[in-house]
């Protein structure tokens, strides 16, 4: 008997400790105010603008353990780091537009027009992505919202056209534009460029209504609340695509269809199931071995964009209200792990280059500016959920 | 009290007290059988009480611990099909439980029979998810109709109330599928 017990109770210990070692972690939510969020985010935007050079790009990615720079740039990054400066300008500091200008002026500088629209290329091979014009167009939208500045509107309606041309009959878009054979690319499609034109189209309907903007931002709604995630193949859908919840937060007060509603709540528990895992990891080796390394804030931004998004329409969407304490307390919960990572001053000072370390997120010793990018953006439209969590 | 139903049919899958008829193989007195249903019941609503706070204490959240208590369910229901038998230290029929052998009835009788692994995960999960009224008294109605089971089916059918008993393990693995899915699709 004495035996039968040891063993039930040897068992019963056995099974707590791998349950508390791989299902059932400690979740980790670090407290964070309103005013740490907001500093963090300026610490972000003044990380892009110290790293920004002479014809506007920016630093792509730093190695502080080696203090070297990889020769490698992407457009799309640029456009969205842009955009995300813009976002900073829109939510009242002004000091960034100056450095999103010269930002947009790389932009610019690396435009190629055609029939009646207008796209940002790769310099490189004048290869034109549907991603780096959405994007953009999205910070030019930012732009406009945020100063009244109409300079930029017939770009952004040539932009629009662009990304039109590029949409097929079932709402879905192909992600390049050939300009040797001057013909899109019908093999290439992309899983982030479909979200940021949905987000962009919905922009130009809000910003210009009546010129039409609003139905192929309708046609894209519905294949991604329908067939995406089939058409792209993801194994576990709904893909976490903080560019849909972008979209879908854009278009809520306009009124979502079904397939809309559904689809934006399946998004809503993909960001919570990835936020509550995330606040479970650590650095230690046995978290890293057993639930992989913490996510950079290129992908923690991104939920927490996602989540501000969907907590935004929840407030416009009656089907999703009941959502909105959890997203709150999600986005709230993320927003203080990206706080709680990001680099101080303390930080900063052990490494050559401080001004390259302070403000911005590392992972394995590298920093790349996306990470800057969606934490910045996501640290400010995440500030009302985080409000309403932290009341 | 919307979710009791589910509740209660889950905690007494949980318990499954034919596969503890199965597992004893003889037939306890009214008092004895009384007396592990007392010590059980206390047990699971104790913990479905403190479920909150105990939880709080370990930093989990209540949509978290639903796929933990979801995977303990499954691996309690499929355990059903793994042939195992109670040591013969539980008093006999008419037996009057006193201080010498009360311990056996609350070991393992009461825990870990009825208040089985799967049936603390249920428990917990339930009184930590906004539904304690509900679980509790489920809990103890779960463990009344458990004491009841093992007075009235005890030493008899042993094969029937094996294979009801695995029948009741299956249907366990089922639901905690589901709350695993529903662990995993909560915000």
């Amino acid at each position: 008997m004495r035996t039968y017990f040891l063993g039930v109770v040897a068992a019963w210990v056995v099974g707590a400790v791998i349950l508390r070692t791989t299902l059932l972690p400690a979740q980790v939510c670090p407290a964070v105010t309103v005013e740490e969020a907001t500093n963090a985010a300026l610490g972000a935007a003044e990380w892009i603008e110290r790293s920004q050079q002479e014809d506007g790009r920016y630093v792509y990615e730093y190695n502080r353990e080696t203090d070297t720079f990889p020769d490698d740039y992407n457009v799309v990054r640029h456009a969205g780091v842009t955009m995300s400066l813009y976002h900073a300008v829109e939510s009242g500091f002004p000091q960034f537009q100056q450095p999103a200008d010269r930002g947009q002026a790389y932009m610019d500088a690396n435009l190629y027009r055609a029939d009646g629209w207008a796209a940002f290329k790769n310099p490189p091979d004048s290869n034109l992505q549907l991603g780096s014009s959405s994007l953009m167009l999205v910070g030019l939208a930012s732009r406009r919202m945020a100063t009244g500045d109409d300079r930029y509107d017939a770009l952004m309606r040539e932009t629009a056209r662009f990304l039109v041309v590029l949409q097929r009959p079932d709402g879905s878009f192909l992600a390049n534009w050939d300009t040797i054979s001057g013909a899109p690319d019908p093999t290439t499609t992309s899983k982030y460029a479909t979200g940021e034109a949905f987000w962009a189209l919905a922009l130009m309907h809000d910003l210009f209504p009546g010129e039409g903007w609003d139905v192929p931002t309708r046609l894209v709604a519905d294949y991604l609340s329908t067939s995406r995630d089939d058409e792209e193949g993801f194994a576990y859908p709904p893909w976490a695509d903080q560019w849909a919840a972008y979209g879908l937060g854009q278009i809520g007060p306009w009124g979502l269809n079904d397939a809309n509603a559904t689809y934006a709540r399946s998004l809503s528990q993909r960001f919570g199931l990835l936020v509550r895992a995330e606040s479970q990891r650590t650095e230690s080796e046995l978290s890293k071995k057993i639930r992989g390394r913490q996510a950079r804030a290129a992908g923690m931004g991104t939920w927490v964009e996602a989540l501000s998004s969907l907590y935004r329409l929840s407030g416009d969407e009656p089907r999703l209200a009941d959502l909105r304490p959890a997203i709150a307390e999600r986005t709230a919960c993320s927003i203080g792990m990206l706080v709680d990572r990001q680099q101080t001053a303390d930080d900063a000072a052990n490494y050559p280059r401080p001004e390259l370390v302070l403000g911005a997120w590392f992972t394995n010793g590298v920093t790349r500016m996306d990470d800057q990018q969606h934490a910045l953006s996501a640290l400010l439209f995440g500030i009302p959920a985080l409000k309403e969590a932290t009341e | 009290m919307s979710e009791f139903p589910l509740i209660y049919f889950t905690l007494l899958l949980a318990v499954n007290p034919l596969l503890i008829v199965a597992a004893m193989g003889w037939r306890p007195s009214p008092l004895v059988a009384g007396q592990a249903a007392v010590a059980g019941g206390i047990i699971l609503v104790a913990l479905a009480a403190l479920a909150e706070p105990l939880l709080d204490l370990l930093s989990i959240e209540a949509e978290t611990f639903r796929i933990g208590a979801g995977a303990i369910m499954a691996v309690s229901g499929a355990a059903a099909f793994f042939p195992f038998h109670m040591p013969r230290a539980i008093p006999a029929p008419g037996e009057s439980p006193g201080p010498k052998n009360l311990v056996p009835v609350v070991f393992p009788l009461a825990w870990p029979g009825i208040a089985s692994a799967g049936a603390v995960a249920v428990a917990m999960n339930y009184g930590a998810n906004g539904e304690l009224p509900a679980t509790l008294a489920a809990a103890v109605l779960a463990v009344a109709v458990c004491g009841a089971v093992l007075v009235m089916l005890g030493g008899r059918y042993p094969f029937v109330s094996l294979a009801f008993g695995r029948l009741c393990g299956a249907v366990l693995v089922v639901l905690a599928a589901d709350m695993i899915v529903s662990g995993v699709k909560v915000v």
